[in-house]
């Protein structure tokens, strides 16, 4: 495998239902990303993009296929080790930014480092940092009840990217925005990829940002090819 | 760092402003029901212990722990009391032994008043009457009253004869006994002139010991009680004494104590049972609303054991808080009650006037110990059901 491959997936089978009634959403799906690469998977309401980007985040296993984060076959581990995978080489972001209620946005952004067992004092650092870059410090302290949509998402982006993941996975990261919006957070990403030289796969429906990407793909019928 | 953040996880889960009022409202009433549960439970504890340690003291109090009597009634003398002196002051424990005799008797008062009482010769260094005793023969200290008897025993030529016997004594105080059937029948002597009165030179009714503080008088008992039957049956003496706690005259009174209150304890434990069941279904209703979160966590990097860590340990917060609660509760209500609001009861049915509550931190650790780790039990379900979840359903949870 080269070396500079982030994230591979092969021949990766998923579907729904019981065995009698069951929906086939996956049919064997390749996908390769690169380091530094912005990839985006696109494709109608229902086609299975957020079941790829669960099963490539090692959220939901596939019937079949296998996934290698960083060289490392994902479904093979410990769930113990997954978890430690998922937590230092993928960041999530979804449509619906899921910060956790009870915890201000500070908070939220310094979850991933308490979780890997980094010190108060150093998710704190980081978090500020974070929350300064993506234009949010001010707001560090509010819960997310009391954000906009945009300062919500921005602060899932900073969570996402805390860990300097080599890859972070977006599921409609701008679905639930106004357009306004909707532009400044794909800028925002598309300066965090060019940045941290960080690889990014996107989930969307937003023609604006598929524009922006590297590479597109196309999500049809549970078979992944390229975009025309 | 990591267990702090478990912690702050469970803690918000179960307490946060942010967390909907349904949740708010569910940890509150859960931890409502496991206070007053704990609260029941250790207060009942302390009013029965309570009524039976005074009951048991009351008892006590005009007896010697240990009593040491003739199987079958017979009486014993002064050279039994010294055999038997120095036998006990062998056993560890025991502090003394001392000759009583004890007789039925009727006294008189004031003008008109008679009375029956209980004629009891001891270590009494003045004669002493029970309060209600006094109050019926219209005497205090100081007055004079009449013992008659008529079960003197004197021996003349035609033998041992019973002989009536009438003595004129002065009250030197009067005395609450704590129990009303003392009070209202007990007269207490030196044992000298309880002679006098029965015309029983150098004999005794009973013996009685006392033991150390501390000292458990069933243990003391049992001691004293296999020496004597070791010397007495190895010894070839013609009389056999045995020795038995004072209670024990009065053991079915607290056989029935105890099961009195072993029932209230089941049934007060009811109460505890239905918090539980209640904790339950708030655990379910906490896990339920914060599903997503948890699929949130675990794509953040939470392992499956921080899952179920945060589950225990929302049962562990709202159990703990609950029992916690109750403990003070039931200290500060028993407390209150001894200091402010006393119980009282009819002193002729119930023989103490006052329900005493004492909290035994011993029961109250145990009761709240125990309450504590049936909520860790009770909040398995809802964490092994957390894991249950991949983290990718729990995402989809809306």
């Amino acid at each position: 495998m080269s070396n500079d491959i982030v994230l591979s997936a092969r021949n990766i089978h998923c579907s729904y239902g019981s065995a009698d009634a069951s929906i086939r959403v996956l049919k064997g799906v390749d996908i390769t990303v690169r380091i530094g690469e912005v990839v985006a998977v696109m494709g109608p309401s229902g086609s299975g993009k957020s079941t790829l980007l669960h099963a490539l985040g090692l959220l939901e296993r596939p019937e079949k296929g296998e996934v290698l984060v960083c060289g490392e076959n994902g479904w093979t581990l410990s769930s113990r080790k997954r978890a430690e995978l998922r937590n230092r080489k993928i960041g999530f972001v979804f449509q619906f930014h899921h910060l956790l209620e009870e915890f201000t946005l500070k908070e939220n952004v310094m979850m991933p480092c308490l979780i890997a067992g980094y010190s108060g004092e150093e998710a704190a650092n980081r978090a500020d940092r974070l929350l300064e870059r993506v234009g949010i410090d001010h707001r560090a302290m509010h819960f997310p009840s009391r954000a906009s949509g945009g300062e919500r998402q921005r602060a899932a982006i900073a969570r996402a990217i805390v860990m300097q993941p080599d890859i972070v996975l977006a599921d409609e990261p701008t679905g639930n925005l106004d357009t306004d919006t909707s532009a400044e957070v794909e800028q925002l990403i598309m300066e965090l990829a060019e940045e941290g030289g960080r690889s990014f796969l996107l989930a969307t429906h937003s023609k604006d940002l598929a524009s922006a990407v590297h590479r597109r793909l196309l999500l049809r019928s549970g078979v992944l090819g390229q975009d025309e | 760092m990591k267990e702090k953040l478990l912690w702050a996880l469970a803690r918000r889960h179960v307490w946060s402003n942010a967390n909907s009022t349904v949740v708010r409202m569910v940890s509150i009433l859960s931890i409502a029901g496991i206070a007053i549960g704990v609260a029941a439970l250790v207060i009942l504890q302390a009013f029965m212990g309570g009524f039976t340690m005074a009951i048991a003291q009351g008892l006590t109090s005009m007896n010697p722990p240990l009593h040491i009597y003739v199987p079958g009634g017979g009486y014993m003398n002064d050279f039994d009391l010294g055999v038997v002196q120095s036998i006990a002051s062998e056993i560890p424990g025991i502090t003394g032994v001392e000759g009583v005799l004890e007789k039925p008797a009727v006294v008189s008062g004031a003008a008109g008043t008679v009375s029956g009482a209980m004629v009891r010769g001891g270590s009494s260094e003045g004669l002493t009457i029970g309060m209600d005793l006094a109050r019926k023969l219209d005497v205090k200290a100081g007055d004079e009253i009449r013992i008659a008897s008529t079960a003197g025993v004197e021996v003349s030529g035609m033998g041992r004869v019973l002989v009536d016997t009438i003595v004129t004594l002065t009250v030197d105080s009067v005395g609450d006994f704590g129990i009303e059937e003392y009070n209202s029948s007990l007269v207490l002597l030196p044992l000298g002139t309880a002679r006098d009165i029965f015309k029983a030179h150098g004999e005794l009714t009973s013996l009685g010991a006392y033991v150390e503080t501390g000292v458990d008088p069933v243990e003391a008992a049992g001691l004293l009680d296999s020496a004597l039957n070791e010397e007495y049956t190895g010894g070839g003496w013609p009389v056999y004494m045995s020795c038995i706690p004072y209670l024990a005259f009065h053991g079915n009174l607290f056989k029935a104590l105890g099961l009195e209150r072993t029932a209230m304890t089941l049934v007060l434990a009811l109460i505890t049972v239905v918090a539980l069941l209640n904790l339950s279904s708030a655990l379910t209703m906490i896990a339920m609303e914060h599903r997503r979160d948890i699929g949130v966590l675990r794509a953040m990097g939470l392992s499956p054991s921080g899952v179920f860590r945060i589950s225990v340990l929302r049962g562990f917060l709202l159990g703990g808080s609950g029992a916690f609660t109750g403990l003070i509760f039931s200290w500060v209500s028993i407390f209150a009650v001894n200091r402010y609001f006393p119980i009282k009861l009819d002193g002729t049915v119930y023989w103490i006037d006052v329900l005493p509550g004492v909290f035994s931190v011993t029961t109250a650790l145990f009761v709240t110990l125990s309450t504590i780790l049936v909520c860790f039990v009770v909040s398995l379900f809802p964490a092994f059901s957390a894991l249950s979840h991949s983290p990718s359903e729990a995402l989809r949870y809306e």
